[in-house]
């Protein structure tokens, strides 16, 4: 399944959430990667049809999904941000629920939910209250849910948002597992979340599209501007003031400060390997205090 | 679709809050119930051999039937010597008196005069008064005939009609249904039960963020919203219902009794002039369905608030402001003679003894409409259109409305502008 965005547009208030968004996805994990306030939320929901948008179109291999109607709708599989979902519910009754709303027979929607919770560890809290489960197991329930028509394109907002670094691996783990033969949108402000699983990353900034590769190649684009030196207290905090540092460690009396620049910032820094932190902070740098470089 | 339905009515109100409340509330009603049959009723008296009770049930053996002229001397007979001897209060006072039936001679005439004389009177009047009434209308269809007055016709053919041939021919007890049919604590106990319950109905989704997620699916839209609309008026409707049923309970379990469920609406006293002639058990069930159309109504415009707010304070403050001016509306208008207000505002359908208990019309193109009539189409065709507004307000999926594609969504650009969810 081939999805292309072409120019698609969102204005707030005269101001552009998301400008000309034009790109395509085929099957793997794509990462969407941006500051908070980037367009990553305005995109997925002029994509799942939440929002109207005020220009440009979404076509599914090749025909504008809004053909398609509410066909598209049971193609896709969404987990929006921050699920909370309804506490009195069970996790059965939910799944159950929003079987329903996917228009999947009862029978059917059951035989699929128990399928799902067995792959994700959930099977033994299915009659659990909502309210009763951890972030984390709220989340596998999110993407359970999002799995349950057995969707071509599952889009994922922030999906590992507020979990612990353990719930976030083996939430990782979950998506690539459901990643064969599907198109997976993941849309983070976390590095580490696209980082090992997203065949391609696409980087938004003011609801633009700035960059897209592999993280390979956009590690690769920034090549020469990442640079290693040592200095005292003092001067690691002269250099935080004038550069990007992606990060500070501290080595007895010195720090050892990780640079991306242009240019060289100083005779002493030593050209080092890029990683995607840096190329987040090349693209990011002057509003870096919303990054979050888990 | 009957799967969403149950899904709603489940998610929304199979709450144990909403069960404590329904509990709380009844047993409240009951009490209420159980209050007004001790603080009204003279025959709460019960147990001793020379109560008002006990001496009520004892003649009322004699005297309920059928009315005929041998009950009614029977009766006389035994009033008027109570009567004179009562008239100048010099009468023995004493409260152990053996020649008396319930221990005081004045207590003898008062019961007599309460509980026989005065409902057999007006039972044996009724008929009169009704042929008078009719025979008026009838003059008057002669009289604006000949002024050509087409709509004055129509309403003394129709006042003609329901009046003639009314009669009360047999005597009964009618003192529960006298308080059944005034009794009102339920109804505010049923506003508030259901503002409760349908503030939660589009909030709770905005609040847990589901709106989202549900409008992302294939019956997500308006199907999901209808189902809302059907939950949350099978929820109004069952609690309406099931304070009416309560109420019933309420007062046959306190009164002791069902006795009179066959006399006509007209035998109590507030309804001597009721625009319909069914009985009394008839009204039960129909006054009990009219409520319930009018909780409808009322749950329609608290769901049409609800559904602009984004958490439960203000939408179920606003229903509580326009509860109480509905009431107030309502209450104040009940006397009047615009019958348009009465038949626009869901109170009277809600304490349907507004409607129920006077011969009052609407002019429709020139058609007298009888109030409750007018009453009952009104709110059904507003409670509609409030739904299709609901409907038409409500978010919707882009790609299931395409047709729509370029017409703003109200509901969601309120929710993004207050929440500037850009990201």
């Amino acid at each position: 399944m081939k999805v292309s965005f072409q120019n698609l547009s969102k204005q707030y208030k005269g101001r552009y959430a998301l400008k000309d968004f034009s790109t395509e996805f085929g099957e793997g994990v794509y990462g969407l990667l941006g500051a908070n306030g980037a367009g990553k939320t305005t995109l997925i929901n002029l994509f799942v049809g939440i929002l109207p948008s005020d220009g440009g179109r979404v076509l599914i291999d090749g025909k504008d999904a809004k053909e398609l109607g509410s066909d598209f709708l049971s193609q896709i599989g969404y987990m929006p941000q921050y699920p909370i979902f309804y506490r009195d519910f069970t996790v059965i009754d939910f799944l159950m629920y929003m079987s329903a709303l996917k228009g999947i027979p009862a029978g059917e929607g059951k035989k699929r939910a128990l399928e799902l919770l067995k792959i994700v560890n959930l099977l033994d809290a299915k009659d659990k209250k909502i309210g009763a489960l951890s972030g984390g197991m709220r989340q596998r329930v999110g993407i359970v849910q999002a799995m349950l028509g057995n969707p071509k394109i599952l889009i994922l907002d922030e999906p590992t948002a507020g979990l612990d670094p353990g719930e976030r691996i083996r939430f990782r783990n979950l998506i690539s597992q459901f990643a064969q033969g599907r198109t997976i949108l993941l849309a983070t402000h976390i590095v580490s979340d696209v980082e090992c699983i997203a065949k391609e990353i696409i980087i938004l900034k003011e609801g633009i599209l700035i960059a897209r590769g592999t993280t390979d190649s956009l590690e690769q684009s920034i090549y020469g501007k990442v640079w290693e030196v040592t200095a005292s207290a003092n001067e690691a905090a002269k250099i935080s003031n004038h550069y990007y540092v992606s990060n500070m460690k501290q080595q007895e009396e010195s720090y050892l400060l990780r640079i991306v620049s242009d240019t060289q910032p100083m005779k002493e820094a030593k050209r080092i390997l890029p990683n995607l932190e840096d190329v987040f902070l090349y693209y990011f740098g002057e509003n870096n205090d919303t990054l979050n470089m888990v | 679709m009957i799967r969403l339905i149950w899904f709603e009515f489940y998610k929304l109100f199979c709450k144990r809050s909403i069960f404590v409340v329904l509990l709380v509330f009844s047993v409240i009603n009951l009490f209420k119930i159980q209050n007004e049959f001790k603080s009204y009723s003279y025959l709460a008296d019960n147990g001793e051999n020379k109560s008002w009770s006990s001496v009520y049930w004892k003649l009322y053996e004699e005297y309920s039937g059928e009315i005929t002229m041998e009950k009614i001397d029977k009766l006389l007979a035994l009033y008027q010597p109570l009567k004179e001897a009562t008239v100048d209060m010099t009468a023995n006072t004493a409260m152990d008196n053996p020649d008396t039936m319930t221990g005081n001679i004045y207590s003898d005439r008062n019961l007599l005069d309460k509980y026989y004389v005065e409902p057999m009177e007006q039972f044996y009047n009724y008929e009169s008064l009704a042929r008078e009434v009719a025979e008026k209308a009838r003059e008057n269809v002669s009289i604006y005939e000949e002024k050509g007055q087409e709509y004055e016709v129509r309403k003394n053919s129709v006042i003609y009609n329901l009046y003639s041939g009314r009669e009360i021919s047999s005597f009964s007890y009618r003192e529960m249904y006298n308080y059944y049919l005034n009794y009102d604590f339920s109804t505010v106990l049923i506003l508030l039960l259901c503002m409760y319950g349908i503030v939660g109905t589009f909030v709770s989704e905005k609040e847990t963020q589901m709106d989202m997620l549900i409008l992302s699916n294939p019956k997500g839209g308006k199907k999901t919203v209808f189902s809302k609309i059907i939950a949350a008026s099978l929820f109004v409707v069952a609690v309406s219902l099931w304070f009416s049923v309560l109420d019933y309970i309420g007062f046959t379990l306190f009164f002791g009794t069902t006795e009179g469920y066959n006399l006509p609406i007209y035998a109590i006293q507030n309804f001597c002039t009721s625009s319909v002639s069914w009985s009394l058990c008839w009204h039960t069930t129909v006054s009990a369905l009219v409520r319930a159309l009018g909780a409808w109504y009322m749950g329609m415009l608290l769901l049409l608030i609800s559904m602009f707010w984004r958490n439960a304070l203000i939408p179920f403050v606003s229903g509580f402001g326009l509860g109480l001016c509905i009431i107030l509306a309502g209450a104040s208008c009940s006397s009047l003679s615009n019958v348009w207000m009465k038949v626009i505002n869901p109170y009277s359908l809600l304490t349907n003894r507004i409607l129920f208990g006077r011969t009052e019309f609407i002019n429709v193109a020139g058609y007298p409409v009888l109030s409750y009539i007018g009453a009952v189409f009104f709110a059904v065709l507003a409670g509609g259109a409030i739904m299709m507004v609901i409907v038409f307000l409500s978010a919707k999926n882009v790609y299931c409305h395409a047709i729509g594609n370029g017409r703003k969504n109200v509901c969601f650009y309120i929710r993004i502008k207050k929440n500037d969810a850009v990201s």
